[in-house]
């Protein structure tokens, strides 16, 4: 079956459509933070913020390693191979990425208040 | 005072950019949802198509795009729209039956008119169809995707609200079906026996359907701690578990190594739910065999007004199925009908991932047509079947009309079981049969 990069897109899309109503509401958060936190940009930290990001990041990284087979109700001994472990891998690695990039902000904020 | 410019991009630039980027992807692929796209066929077509599953629905969102004024109408009453892939997730208790089900109107794309009612006849002389409400609606194009029928009274002593009781399950046809079947096999979990696991002849919807049942039933007992407790047979119709010759020799390995006996050529005749026996016709003369589970899957046809009508094949190995050419979808007689999904006769591709294949197919066909042209896509008999063998493992298994594997990612090996096309079965081909459905892959 031959593979399209839109019909691949369609296919996330709909992925995801359950949950976009937690995804607008995140959405929100987040620019309601940037913009909060663009009137504060002097007391930014932005190594600190950093920093953090990326421990959480890691965090989020090995917690998806460890449950994403049991949140797709398989154990390790269903894994087999370089094919399954590379693709726990990978989604791992989205997670964290992914957890990365959405607590940023928050992060960032938290920082601002405890300075303020 | 003016800031100097350099080739970094500005925020006016990028929003300019951004604009039009995205205008690009509003017109074009999956996001050009909102409006016809300019290429689409004027017409003033009456355009039937009959059944609103996977198939029907499918092609009612290709042909609204791709045709700017036909008048497109859906026959079919059914209220609820049914994920048939999540059945034996239902059935094995993985899922849960609102996990299957949506409303029909969710799926339906704007402007098509929703006849709820269901064909009683079909009249391609007349170019019309007549409702059991006794409507007559008439076409310029007819698409037959009206599903196929379980034919539960082809075996004597069966009927289906057998399902659920005396050990009697059923993964086919709606997930009350399914959660009723999962209730039996965990009341078997319990208590152990024999389990029979029946494939009739012929064609069958999801022909990996009562493979994964018996797999998972298998899987189950090992789970709860009573596989030693059951004994378990494989009883088909033929001399084969599977039409695809690889796979056919692997599950020839994996049942017995899983401790079922394989009893060939055992199609399955009779029932009897009190006594908890079955009747099997075989080589050598009817044989009764007691069971405390099991799993009947009864002979399928087309509906029953397609078998009456003359649209059905007249004789041949698809005797009553819908008579199309097996690349074109067109049917072979009358060129105005096609037809697509489990109500077709052709020799594989009772699946949702054929109606994967073939929607786009008679879509673009139906529109050569409607533009005197000669049908100008060809279905390849594309299947596909994400074979389940236990919670958390499947194999993927891809094949085409001449049985060749045909796989969408070379990196899978389809006679190894992997957690890979376990997480595609239950995380993403949901999401895919969704964009299917609205006519996006």
């Amino acid at each position: 079956m031959a593979f399209s990069i839109w019909g691949i897109l369609a296919v996330l899309l709909e992925a995801v459509r359950p949950y976009f109503p937690a995804l607008l509401v995140v959405l929100l958060i987040e620019v309601a933070l940037l913009g909060w936190l663009l009137t504060k940009r002097e007391l930014w930290r932005r190594q600190a913020a950093r920093k953090v990001t990326v421990a959480c990041g890691v965090l989020v990284f090995f917690l998806a390693l460890a449950f994403i087979p049991a949140f797709t109700k398989a154990g390790f001994d269903d894994l087999r191979g370089l094919l399954d472990y590379g693709v726990l891998l990978l989604a791992s690695l989205g997670c964290g990425v992914a957890a990365g990039i959405l607590l940023y902000l928050p992060i960032q904020a938290m920082l601002v208040l405890r300075q303020a | 005072m003016h800031k100097k410019r350099s080739g970094r991009l500005t925020r006016r630039g990028f929003l300019r950019l951004s604009g039009g980027a995205l205008a690009v992807l509003a017109g074009t692929g999956p996001f050009g949802l909102l409006s016809r796209p300019g290429y689409a066929q004027k017409t003033a077509a009456r355009i039937v198509i009959v059944g609103a599953g996977a198939a029907g629905i499918a092609l009612s969102a290709r042909l609204r795009r791709a045709l700017d004024g036909a008048r497109i109408t859906v026959i079919d009453r059914r209220e609820t729209h049914l994920y048939q892939p999540g059945l034996t997730l239902v059935a094995s208790g993985v899922w849960k039956p609102r996990q299957v089900e949506s409303r029909t109107a969710a799926h339906l794309p704007r402007g098509v008119e929703w006849v709820r009612d269901m064909v009683a006849e079909y009249d391609p002389e007349a170019n019309r169809v007549i409702t059991a409400g006794g409507q007559r609606i008439e076409y310029d194009f007819l698409l037959v995707a009206s599903g196929l029928q379980v034919n539960y009274s082809a075996i004597e002593g069966m009927s289906a609200d057998l399902i659920g009781r005396h050990g009697i399950a059923c993964v086919y046809d709606n997930p009350r079906h399914a959660a009723a079947s999962w209730q039996m096999m965990s009341r078997f979990m319990e208590q152990g026996g024999v389990g029979l696991f029946t494939r009739p002849p012929g064609a069958i919807k999801c022909a990996g359907a009562p493979l994964k049942v018996a797999m998972l039933t298998e899987y189950r007992l090992r789970e709860a701690g009573t596989r030693d407790r059951a004994e378990l047979h494989y009883l088909p119709a033929g001399a084969g578990l599977f039409s695809q010759p690889d796979i056919n020799q692997f599950l020839k390995e994996h049942l017995p190594a899983r401790g079922f006996t394989i009893g060939w050529n055992h199609p399955l005749v009779a029932i009897d739910p009190g006594k908890k026996e079955a009747t099997f016709r075989t080589p050598e003369g009817l044989r009764t065999m007691g069971y405390d589970f099991i799993h009947v899957v009864p002979p399928m046809s087309a509906p029953q007004a397609v078998v009456d009508s003359p649209l059905a094949w007249q004789d041949g190995s698809f005797g009553g199925w819908l008579e199309v050419d097996q690349h074109t979808l067109q049917h072979r007689r009358y060129p105005n009908v096609f037809g697509v999904g489990d109500v077709v006769g052709t020799p594989i591709g009772k699946t949702a991932a054929s109606v994967k294949a073939q929607a786009p197919v008679a879509a673009a066909n139906l529109v050569d047509v409607l533009a005197d042209r000669e049908p100008s896509r060809r279905y390849n008999g594309y299947t596909s079947c994400p074979l389940i063998t236990e919670v958390g493992r499947a194999i993927l298994v891809e094949f085409d009309y001449d049985l060749k594997m045909v796989p969408s990612f070379s990196f899978i090996d389809p006679t190894e079981q992997h957690w890979v096309p376990w997480v595609l079965k239950e995380r993403m081909l949901q999401a895919a049969y969704n964009a299917m459905l609205r006519g996006r892959v």
